[in-house]
């Protein structure tokens, strides 16, 4: 392959690479997460050279009504909540040659991805955020060798 | 190698270096006790957890798996409004007690990789701080 051809080729490879990346880690990020309303699991953004610190409203779905016994008691659930997941999409084109940031600007966001006493039933366990987060060199990697294969 | 002899390493390990603290930290270990009660007690809680458990290896038999991936994570609570000296002083014992388990333990040993943190977590309606720590590894035996 002439080297005019290859460059180009292999551009789009990492694109491709970091395309995948982003958009698969962004939803893995929503899948692991605890979820009750959804709101958190929903509010994971995508944002190019800066994190996009938007967030899903707090009337995002419908909570859980509980009745308590008495006060500071864990109550008991008397209608159960709505879970409602929606991954916001990014919809411009994502390019290897940027600062990628997948973000999560709700203030309780830090304390559910960090201790396991607010992760109780997380779908990727309680270190979830961690498992993921720790992966990332890991799979990056794996996806731009995989794209690099890929060029005839 | 199995992962009850990974956990093994990192709980003994981890328990002997808070048991020496002044006063000593109880560490509580993935699905074994539970927290100690009461928001002036300060605990660390281990969690280990392998997300990857398949990796190429060069083996006479399928059966001997010799490299397994894995994360740690430690998470140091103390009481609050006491601030962040002693907590920050949990995660450095964690910090460099993991680094110490490169060095060959009976037949398992176990490279940390990056060590993420200190986070702190003090912000949260937890009656607890919580400091954490949290690193990849690989294990070899």
């Amino acid at each position: 392959m002439a080297l005019k051809n290859w460059v180009p080729n292999v551009k789009k490879a990492l694109n491709q690479a970091m395309a995948d990346h982003i958009v698969l880690t962004q939803s893995k990020l929503a899948q692991a997460n605890p979820k009750d309303t959804g709101r958190m699991a929903s509010s994971w953004f995508v944002g190019k050279d800066k994190p996009d610190l938007s967030v899903r409203p707090p009337d995002w779905s419908t909570p859980a009504k509980r009745k308590y016994a008495a006060k500071g008691t864990k109550g008991e659930i008397v209608q159960p909540g709505v879970t409602k997941l929606e991954v916001k999409e990014y919809r411009n084109k994502i390019t290897f040659d940027a600062d990628w940031y997948i973000s999560n600007n709700l203030p309780y966001s830090q304390r559910v991805a960090y201790d396991p006493i607010y992760a109780k039933g997380a779908p990727g366990g309680v270190a979830w955020f961690v498992t993921i987060a720790k992966q990332q060199k890991k799979d990056i990697k794996k996806r731009i060798t995989n794209q690099l294969r890929k060029i005839k | 190698m199995s992962l009850q002899s990974i956990r093994s390493l990192f709980e003994r390990k981890l328990t002997a270096a808070f048991s020496g603290l002044s006063p000593s930290v109880p560490v509580v270990y993935d699905n074994v006790k539970k927290a100690p009660s009461g928001a002036a007690k300060e605990y660390v809680s281990l969690i280990l957890s392998f997300p990857s458990l398949t990796e190429p290896i060069i083996s006479n038999t399928e059966s001997s798996i010799e490299v397994i991936r894995g994360i740690v994570q430690v998470n140091c609570y103390g009481p609050k409004s006491k601030g962040m000296k002693r907590l920050e002083d949990l995660a450095a014992t964690a910090a460099s007690t993991l680094n110490t388990l490169k060095a060959e333990d009976s037949t398992i040993r176990a490279s940390v990789g990056e060590i993420s943190g200190p986070v702190n977590i003090v912000n949260s309606d937890n009656p607890r701080a919580l400091v954490t720590i949290s690193a990849s590894f690989v294990a070899k035996g």
